[in-house]
């Protein structure tokens, strides 16, 4: 009767580990990039959106624990920021989204509990120049080989070549705060 | 009423609409604008507006338009950047039908322009023209300071900061609590503004005797802020006046702008009013917006008004339905349906009132 009780709960816990446990690649599709930045003189919130997110992580799961780094790429042009003519002068004037199609976010690989917030540290290319980043990321897991990421982090606009975007008299202040939500499923 | 008058008033009410304005458009947080100050040099909106509300007329609000219609009166001259013009010009028509017959009316509200002399840190704007019945007179005029990014100070004769500045000015909380055009004061401003919220102090010093409409004297406080990162803005004034016959008047109002989503907006706008030395009164302004397609906005509000609790035939209801477009950047017009009710006059009969309004801003 125990060999049987210790035998179920042994088979439990190898189903559990199964579920939640995953080590490798996941590919990363069509996650959602936001930024926001403030316009001057008049504290103007400017939101721009895109969902243009692809990219491939590896990622190691085991138990409540997640490892997780990757290379991820965000299509430019495929920002937003709700006005046309706004938007216009951002990819022709300041972002060169012709030139420069591609952001490039490098995250190295960092781990924590599944549902706490953790710091990253990564490089973000932008217009051809790369520099450090430092932000917080949030990795939660809904089902086995799928894992949802938020991340957050600020940039400086005059760490890249992109000018000091002005707009119709309005211009942007130099600290952008980047939020980027995406979901990894296992290859 | 006669449909054919109506319809040939409105054709000669749209031919006469043609020059200057700048109105406030509170619904604007649709889009996640809460300061006035984006779009016009005004902290409390209306007045001549910002090259970026400019950009914004033609993006969000118009129904089609160029950048060069943007621009003071369509791109037709170009002022040096120190220099911003408007102006508002606005024919309107209106017929009201009452128990004692039907009265009918055509005639230029108001013709203005308004001059802006602009600097990093300094503006300093007047406002002057032909306001029905006839007066010349100058409404605004006023020197702006801006030390920094937050804080605004200003001085001179303006509209002091209380709750949403309807552009539609005959809405109850603006005519029944001393808001209406022509009722500007003389006052010493100061705004602080983060990115989220906004507090307006403002020190009412009446018109020193001049024509103007209203002399109360005393202050006016206004707090708004936006929730979270919705397109909603919630806030509430506070004024304690004292007019010429030596009464004092305090009015506390709510106001809030709620957008569900980026077409549909409604507004909220309220005063409690406490007169010396034992009358109270209410007064309310609501407004729904509907833009089915862009520049189109299809709209109902209802305004109560009883300027004391103690008399009970004080009371003044109105509902309203109407449509305002937007064709081009800095025209449009507006017709709307009223029935009101008035208990001092007509009680227990509603009238029904039009008005067409056409409005350019230069």
């Amino acid at each position: 009767m125990k060999m049987r009780k210790l035998s179920m709960i042994a088979i439990l816990t190898l189903a559990l580990a199964s579920l939640t446990a995953h080590a490798g690649e996941v590919t990363v599709k069509d996650g959602k990039v936001r930024f926001l930045a403030v316009g001057k003189p008049s504290l103007l919130k400017i939101k721009g959106e895109g969902q243009s997110l692809n990219g491939s992580a590896t990622a190691d799961v085991k138990g409540d624990q997640a490892k997780i780094g990757g290379t991820f790429t965000v299509d430019l042009k495929g920002l937003k920021t709700g006005i046309g003519m706004r938007d216009h002068h951002m990819q022709e004037k300041y972002l060169e989204s012709e030139k420069f199609p591609q952001a490039t976010l490098k995250l190295a690989p960092f781990s924590g509990k599944l549902g706490s917030e953790q710091e990253f540290k990564g490089d973000l290319t932008l217009k051809g120049v790369t520099k450090p980043v430092t932000g917080k990321a949030t990795v939660t897991q809904s089902k086995a080989g799928e894992f949802e990421v938020k991340a957050t982090f600020p940039i400086k606009l005059t760490d890249y070549p992109v000018g000091v975007p002005t707009f119709a008299g309005v211009t942007v202040a130099d600290d952008v705060t980047v939020e980027t939500e995406f979901t990894g499923h296992a290859k | 009423m006669n449909l054919h008058r109506v319809l040939a008033a409105l054709a000669v009410t749209l031919t006469l609409a043609a020059p200057l304005t700048s109105h406030a458009f509170p619904d604007m947080v649709r889009h996640g604008y809460i300061h006035c100050a984006t779009c016009h040099l005004s902290p409390t909106g209306g007045g001549t507006m910002s090259e970026y509300g400019r950009a914004l007329s033609q993006e969000v609000l118009s129904s089609a338009g160029s950048e060069k219609e943007n621009q003071p009166l369509w791109g037709a001259v170009n002022p040096p950047k120190w220099l911003q013009i408007g102006g508002d010009e606005r024919a309107f028509y209106y017929a009201n039908g009452t128990p004692a017959g039907t009265t009918t009316k055509l005639f230029i509200m108001q013709a203005d322009a308004e001059l802006a002399a602009v600097s990093e840190h300094f503006n300093a704007v007047v406002r002057g023209g032909i306001y029905y019945p006839g007066n010349f007179e100058s409404r605004v005029h006023y020197l702006q300071w801006h030390p920094d990014d937050h804080w605004g100070i200003r001085a001179g004769r303006f509209m002091r900061a209380y709750g949403i500045q309807f552009p539609e000015h005959p809405l109850a909380t603006r005519v029944d609590l001393g808001f209406d055009q022509g009722m500007e004061t003389y006052n010493l401003e100061a705004t602080y503004a983060s990115e989220s919220w906004e507090i307006t102090g403002s020190g009412v010093f009446g018109n020193f005797g001049g024509p103007g409409r209203n002399n109360e004297k005393g202050f006016v406080l206004k707090y708004l802020r936006q929730i979270g990162d919705e397109p909603i803005s919630i806030g509430a004034s506070y004024e304690l006046v004292s007019s010429p016959d030596g009464g004092n008047k305090k009015v506390l109002g709510p106001f809030a702008t709620v957008s569900f989503g980026p077409k549909v907006c409604w507004l909220l706008d309220s005063g409690v009013v406490f007169y010396d030395p034992d009358k109270k009164g209410l007064v309310t302004t609501q407004k729904l917006d509907w833009e089915p397609t862009q520049g189109l906005h299809l709209f109902g509000t209802h305004e109560y008004s009883r300027p004391d609790f103690h008399v009970s035939n004080t009371a003044r209801t109105d509902w309203g339905l109407g449509a305002q477009w937007f064709p081009r950047p800095h025209l449009d017009f507006l017709a709307t349906y009223r029935l009101e009710n008035l208990d001092a006059l007509y009680k227990d009969t509603w009238t029904s009132t039009v008005w067409i309004l056409g409005h350019i801003y230069l």
